[in-house]
C-alpha cells in the first residue's frame, strides 16, 4: 500500500485540487483508493461527496468501486488495510509531517510567492524521509524571469523531484471545484490544456508510486 | 408569495450556509466511522489496540537529598533556605528526608541504615548528563539561544516522531 501525502504549509495553492483528482484519476484506473482528508476544512470530503456528505454524521463513504472516502483530522487512520494506494490531503499545518508516514509528499508550489514559501516548506519537506515531489502550479500567473528564477531555485533543494512541468491556471480547473467533479468532467472540460496537465501530473505521480502499469 | 427572508440570520439564512460538522472533531476517525470500516474490513482491530493501550507513566524515581547540599563541611549561609524554597524539586527532597529521620526519632536512639539494601542509588536531585553530552548541550543552547531543557525536549521530540513512523511502518 502507498501512501501520497499532498502538503503545504501555505493555504489555497492547490493541495485538494491534486488529492481529488488523484483519487478520481486512480480510481477510475481500478486502483483501490482511500482518499483521507486531514484538513478540519473538510474540502476534500465535501468535493468528492459533491457537496451533499458534509451534512450527515458518518464520514466515510464510497465514491464507486475503488474509492472510498474518510475525514479523519490531522491523522491517517493507523492500520488501514485492503486498499492499493492512500491519498491524504494534509491542512497547511507544519505538524502533520510528524503525524503522516506518506512514501511520497506532494508539494503543489503555487507561482505567487513561490520562493518565499519554499523557504518556508523546506525545512519541514527536510524533516521527511522519504521521496518528495515539488509541483509548480499556477505559474503562467508570474512573469518569464519570476518563473526561471523559481525553477533554479526547486532544482538547489537537495533530496527532491522537481516536476518539470508546471500546472497552468485555467478556467476549467477552477470550475473543478464549483461542479465538485474533476476537470475531465465539468462541462467543456475535457481536452483542455488544464485537463491534459493535471491527467500528466496525475500519471507522473502515480507512475512514481509504482503504479505506472495501470497508468 | 415567497417566503419572507429573516434579516436577523443574514448570509447564514439567505444562502442556507452552515458550517462543516466535523470541524471541531477531534484527531483522527469518528467513532462511526472507524466501528464502519472495521466492518468493511478496511481497519486493523491491532489497530484499535495500540490506540486505546494507555500511554505509560514514566517511572517515578524518589528524590533523594544531595550529599553536597546536605553536607555539614559546607558552612551553612541561612540563605539556603529561602533560594531553594521557590525551586520544584525541593519539596520532595524534603518529604524523604523527614520520613527517614522520623524512625530513629521515635525510638530514641540512632540507628544506621542497613547495608543489606544494594548498591544506594546516585544522591543527586539533578539528572546529570556525561561531560561531552553536556558541553554539547550547552553549545547547542547558547547556539540557538534557548534553554538546556529545550535542547533536549526537541532532540527527544523529532527522534520520537522518527520512532513513531518506523512503528507505524512496521
Amino acid at each position: 500500500m502507498q501512501t501520497i501525502a499532498i502538503y503545504n504549509n501555505k493555504g489555497g495553492i492547490g493541495k485538494t485540487t491534486f488529492a481529488v483528482h488523484l483519487a478520481l484519476y486512480a480510481a477510475e484506473r481500478r486502483i483501490r483508493t482511500m482518499a483521507v482528508g486531514l484538513d478540519r476544512q473538510g474540502d476534500l470530503v465535501r468535493w468528492l461527496s459533491r457537496g451533499e456528505q458534509m451534512l450527515q454524521n458518518g464520514m466515510v463513504f464510497e465514491r464507486g468501486e475503488y474509492l472510498q472516502v474518510a475525514y479523519s483530522p490531522m491523522e491517517v487512520p493507523p492500520g488501514l488495510q485492503g486498499f492499493d494506494l492512500v491519498i491524504a490531503d494534509c491542512p497547511p499545518s507544519i505538524e502533520v509531517v510528524d503525524e503522516v508516514d506518506a512514501n511520497l509528499w506532494l508539494v503543489p508550489l503555487d507561482g505567487r510567492l513561490a520562493l518565499e514559501n519554499l523557504g518556508n516548506v523546506h525545512g519541514a519537506i527536510c524533516s521527511v524521509d522519504s521521496r518528495v515531489m515539488l509541483v509548480l502550479n499556477r505559474c503562467d500567473m508570474i512573469g518569464k524571469r519570476a518563473l526561471a528564477a523559481l525553477r533554479k531555485a526547486v532544482h538547489q533543494v537537495p533530496g527532491v523531484t522537481v516536476r518539470g512541468t508546471p500546472i497552468p491556471a485555467t478556467p476549467s480547473i477552477a470550475r473543478s471545484a464549483e461542479y465538485y467533479k474533476p476537470v475531465w468532467a465539468v462541462p467543456h472540460g475535457e481536452g483542455t490544456i488544464g485537463d491534459r496537465a493535471i491527467q500528466d501530473l496525475c500519471k507522473d505521480v502515480l507512475t512514481a508510486c509504482g503504479f505506472g502499469d495501470r497508468c | 408569495m415567497g417566503r419572507r427572508k429573516n434579516k436577523s440570520e443574514g448570509l447564514v439564512g439567505e444562502i442556507s450556509m452552515s458550517g462543516f460538522a466535523g470541524a471541531r472533531q477531534p484527531k483522527g476517525l469518528a467513532e462511526t466511522d472507524r466501528r464502519r470500516l472495521q466492518e468493511a474490513g478496511h481497519l486493523s482491530v491491532l489497530s484499535e489496540i495500540t490506540e486505546t493501550e494507555p500511554v505509560s507513566e514514566p517511572p517515578v524515581v524518589e528524590q533523594v537529598p544531595s550529599p553536597r547540599l546536605t553536607s555539614s563541611a559546607e558552612p551553612s549561609t541561612g540563605d539556603e533556605e529561602a533560594v531553594e524554597a521557590p525551586s520544584a524539586p525541593v519539596k520532595p527532597r524534603r518529604k524523604a528526608a523527614g520520613k527517614r529521620r522520623r524512625a530513629p526519632r521515635s525510638k530514641g536512639e540512632f540507628v544506621l541504615p542497613p547495608r543489606k539494601g544494594g548498591k544506594v542509588g546516585a544522591r543527586s536531585c539533578h539528572f546529570r548528563l556525561p561531560e561531552e553530552i553536556e558541553a554539547k548541550l550547552v553549545e547547542l543552547a547558547e547556539a540557538h539561544g534557548c534553554s538546556k531543557t529545550h535542547v533536549v525536549c526537541a532532540a527527544i521530540e523529532s527522534t520520537w516522531a522518527k520512532f513513531a513512523r518506523q512503528r507505524r511502518r512496521a
